[in-house]
């Protein structure tokens, strides 16, 4: 018995001492880590250090915190010291974040200049796409067709971001177009069969078109649908669908019958 | 005498934890997850933001002649683990993103009485979180609410 207790004593002292050797340990990197971050905020917010990726790096978690006057300032410095490697940043932050449409497009244009005959992918999405969706939000829809429809021609139809085709089927729409609109929703879905948003797209445009049938088979078939609804968890994108619009509509198309 | 050390050190041992309300506890970003499940928040209101562009409809259609004519509003809330409105945050800025006070402050505090009073705000951790409710003016408009 009394060995079975200087056993669990040994084992007991051993797991304190770990313990608190990574206590030790841990409060040691800590500091290590606070003391960089310290000297990194100095550098950044007196303007004194010529990093950009530092500039860009602080300004992110700023911005998502919503302080976007204060953000930008370390982003703009960012762009000041390398506009080609961070125009397409700022400019994908001004649209997705703010919905700066103009200002965005500034960024994508100037960046393009910077890199002929080359295809940027700011943040990873291409720079037509986000031109697109900017002149979009402008609602100049000849000017997103243009750009959706170059996006799809440099990507190549199987390679190009869906949604394009979305936007496309948006852009026809509120131009009037509703059987190009269609077709258009019907490219994206010859890529992607459970494209929601181009299910609803259809509907609205059966609608426009007295085609009640046919809007309420592709409203139903988006509402099934809405868990592969394009989302993201920062924002709204411009083209999200929502399941109480897609119910409000289907509500309105059979009190017509 | 062993006893009582043990109770007074238990209870000292408890009494160290604290007791802070629902609304002290740090406001996560709506847009991480928890430590150790790596769940995300996914911070969220009861009819996402048709909801949240209802609520806000009256006053898009009374305020039309806002000045500046142009910029951007930042409405930060912080909500409790369950949901319930904590407090909130506002930034204002124009469209060269300085700040500014639309209609010399009045505005913002139409928008703050709106957001305070949203409910049906719900989160999948449990954890004090903080929303971004972002509204674009444009020529003396709320042009969005996203």
């Amino acid at each position: 018995m009394k060995k079975f207790f200087k056993i669990i004593g040994i084992v007991i002292g051993v797991v304190l001492v770990l313990i608190i050797g990574l206590g030790i340990y841990a409060n040691v990197k800590g500091n290590k880590v606070n003391k960089y971050r310290q000297e990194l905020a100095q550098r950044v917010e007196s303007f004194k250090s010529t990093d950009s990726d530092e500039y860009m790096e602080y300004s992110v978690s700023i911005n998502k915190g919503g302080d976007f006057n204060k953000g930008f300032q370390y982003l703009n410095k960012a762009v000041e010291l390398n506009p080609k490697s961070h125009l397409g940043y700022r400019g994908w932050m001004r649209l997705r974040k703010l919905r700066d449409y103009d200002k965005a497009l500034i960024d994508f244009d100037k960046l393009d200049s910077l890199t002929p005959n080359f295809v940027d992918a700011p943040w990873g999405e291409n720079i037509d796409f986000l031109r697109g969706e900017c002149y979009f939000g402008k609602k100049d829809y000849e000017k997103a067709i243009q750009m959706f429809n170059r996006n799809i021609e440099n990507q190549k139809e199987d390679w190009a971001d869906i949604y394009s085709f979305v936007y496309l089927g948006l852009c026809e729409y509120e131009l009037g177009n509703y059987e190009n609109a269609i077709k258009e929703y019907q490219r994206g879905l010859n890529q992607f069969e459970h494209l929601c948003e181009a299910y609803y797209g259809m509907a609205k445009a059966y609608y426009k078109l007295g085609n009640l049938e046919e809007a309420k088979i592709n409203v139903l078939k988006a509402e099934v649908r809405i868990q592969y609804k394009r989302k993201d968890v920062y924002n709204e994108f411009l083209n999200e669908i929502y399941i109480e619009e897609l119910l409000e509509f289907k509500e309105n198309l059979n009190k017509h019958g | 005498m062993k006893k009582h050390y043990a109770v007074i050190f238990v209870c000292l041992l408890f009494s160290c934890s604290g007791n802070v309300s629902d609304c002290e506890e740090y406001s996560e970003p709506y847009y991480s997850r928890s430590i150790f499940k790596q769940v995300p928040h996914n911070t969220r209101i009861s009819g996402e933001n048709i909801s949240i562009r209802k609520a806000f409809q009256d006053v898009v259609n009374s305020e039309t002649e806002i000045e500046p004519q142009n910029g951007f509003i930042t409405l930060k809330l912080h909500l409790d683990k369950f949901g319930n409105f904590c407090n909130q945050e506002s930034f204002q800025i124009d469209e060269d993103y300085q700040q500014t006070e639309f209609n010399n402050g009045q505005l913002i505090k139409n928008l703050e009485y709106i957001s305070s009073n949203l409910a049906g705000w719900m989160n999948d951790t449990e954890t004090k979180t903080f929303y971004l409710l972002r509204l674009k003016i444009k020529d003396g408009k709320i042009e969005e609410i996203f």
